[in-house]
């Protein structure tokens, strides 16, 4: 497991945000929000949500979102869970349009991060 | 001007930022840097991107970035800005550009003009909005600059321009300085830039500035931290969650030492420093939230920031005394579920 979220691509013009396995479970949110918008270089991401819940058993945290990518308009909509297991982060992360896409693929990403092993 | 379809997209495009009054107050600046009777051509419309930067399209629709905004310390400040956007539309500017290239005079040639300014074809993609911006020439750039310049004048507001652009310097030296990136010369200009470079611009506007009656004028400065400090959320989201800390940290400090310092913009500064979250970050943000709380206009937040960066440092009881508290202000926030397991554990 890498220490952030995305590989770092630039790490002089687009730095990561680091893990760090200190955080409490609501900073995670925070952790991602900073990770996705860097990752995506957005401008525009808001917080829905963030509540408790499991992955692969273990406690961690959905983090329900909606964001634009630049030069586009379209509402988009993601949904999250994160998790630290000895140290380490694991992220199942979900997103689509709002329109038509979002909605419809939930149920089935749902599922896959219910039943998700590592 | 009609509305077309395309800016019907844009005005609906969730990266717009609706605030009516925002809207009201910007337009009223505008309407006093160029005049009421060439005002009207304008619509403004604010769009959340932490950037330094505005721009105006032949059609009239002026866009001006929430990065501007929290880069901005008076009224006259940003009159400068608008004064120069206003200044390309005026002299026609994206017009000549676009005939030269011979595209049509509709929006849509437009946008996809502004895209291969900014290196993205967005004419090939579906339902794009341009929220990028129109390129210049170094001269297009330095007659909108004295055209902004000389609606200054003309306004009841004072010439600001130079420190805009020596805050622009400070904050892209603190922005290298913190990557390791070599520094900018600031001289003159090579062949193939296509702005004034920010140090001729803060010449040429010193200048101006000296000139007699220059000076004269209200700033606006009250009336701008009152209409800005209300958003002031909107206005630092991007540059707080960015990964630029030392940018951001030079823009909150600087308004900060020109504005004031209330609740809302120490909790901004604190949200910084926990964000990064470098074991000294934490101690110093909890003094932040702590400050800001004993000022007006601290968020509920600002004790959710207390009690994170608190069990953070081992101080878990105080921490979870400020949870609660947090809750108790906050009981609808949309992270209460996740504080509530946090406290239980
Ligand atoms: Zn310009």
């Amino acid at each position: 497991m890498v220490s952030n979220i995305y590989r770092e691509r630039d790490k002089k013009r687009n730095p990561m945000p680091k893990f760090d396995s200190g955080l409490l479970l609501p900073e995670l949110a925070d952790f991602f929000e900073k990770s996705f918008r860097a990752q995506n270089q957005l401008s525009d991401y808001t917080l829905i949500e963030s509540s408790p819940a499991t992955l692969n058993g273990a406690k961690g945290l959905r983090v329900r979102y909606r964001y634009t990518l630049p030069n586009d308009e379209l509402t988009r909509l993601g949904e999250a869970r994160l998790a630290v297991v000895k140290g380490k982060l694991y992220v199942a992360n979900f997103y689509a349009p709002k329109l038509h896409y979002f909605d419809s693929h939930l149920p089935e990403a749902n599922n896959i991060m219910d039943t998700l092993k590592f | 001007m009609e509305m077309d379809e395309a800016e019907r997209g844009f005005r609906d495009s969730p990266q717009i930022l609706h605030d009516e009054r925002l809207k009201t107050y910007l337009s009223g600046v505008l309407c006093k840097t160029v005049g009421f009777d060439r005002c009207g051509a304008a619509r403004i419309y604010v769009v959340k991107d932490h950037r330094f930067n505005a721009s105006m399209a032949p059609n009239g629709l002026m866009i001006v970035n929430t990065g501007l905004l929290a880069r901005m310390h008076s009224e006259a400040e940003l009159s400068t800005v608008l004064g120069h956007e206003f200044g390309h539309f005026e002299l026609r500017h994206s017009l000549n550009r676009f005939r030269a290239l011979r595209k049509g005079t509709d929006w849509l040639a437009w946008l996809g003009m502004a895209g291969a300014a900014t290196g993205n074809d967005m004419t090939a993609t579906q339902n794009a909005i341009i929220l990028g911006f129109f390129s210049y020439n170094r001269e297009q750039e330095k007659d909108a600059d004295f055209l902004g310049a000389a609606y200054v004048r003309s306004s009841p507001y004072p010439l600001r321009a130079s420190a805009v652009w020596k805050r622009l310097a400070e904050e892209d030296d603190a922005t290298r300085e913190e990557r390791k990136l070599r520094k900018l010369k600031r001289a003159t200009p090579g062949a193939t830039d296509t702005h004034p470079t920010g140090a001729q611009r803060f010449a040429y506007f010193s200048q101006l500035e000296a000139e007699i009656g220059a000076q004269n004028g209200d700033d606006g400065q009250e009336q701008f931290r009152e209409e800005t400090s209300r958003i002031l959320p909107d206005i630092f989201a991007g540059l707080v969650k960015g990964n630029d800390f030392a940018g951001a940290d030079y823009v909150i400090r600087s308004r900060g030492d020109a504005l004031g310092w209330d609740g809302l913009l120490l909790h901004t500064r604190a949200e910084l420093y926990r964000l990064r979250g470098n074991p000294r970050d934490l101690i110093t943000a909890r003094q932040f939230y702590e400050k800001a709380i004993t000022l007006p206009g601290a968020p509920p937040e600002s004790w959710r920031g207390i009690g994170l960066t608190a069990m953070r440092t081992g101080d878990t009881e105080n921490g979870k005394v400020a949870l609660k508290e947090y809750l108790a202000k906050a009981p609808t926030s949309n992270d209460s579920a996740a504080i509530k397991m946090l406290l239980e554990n």
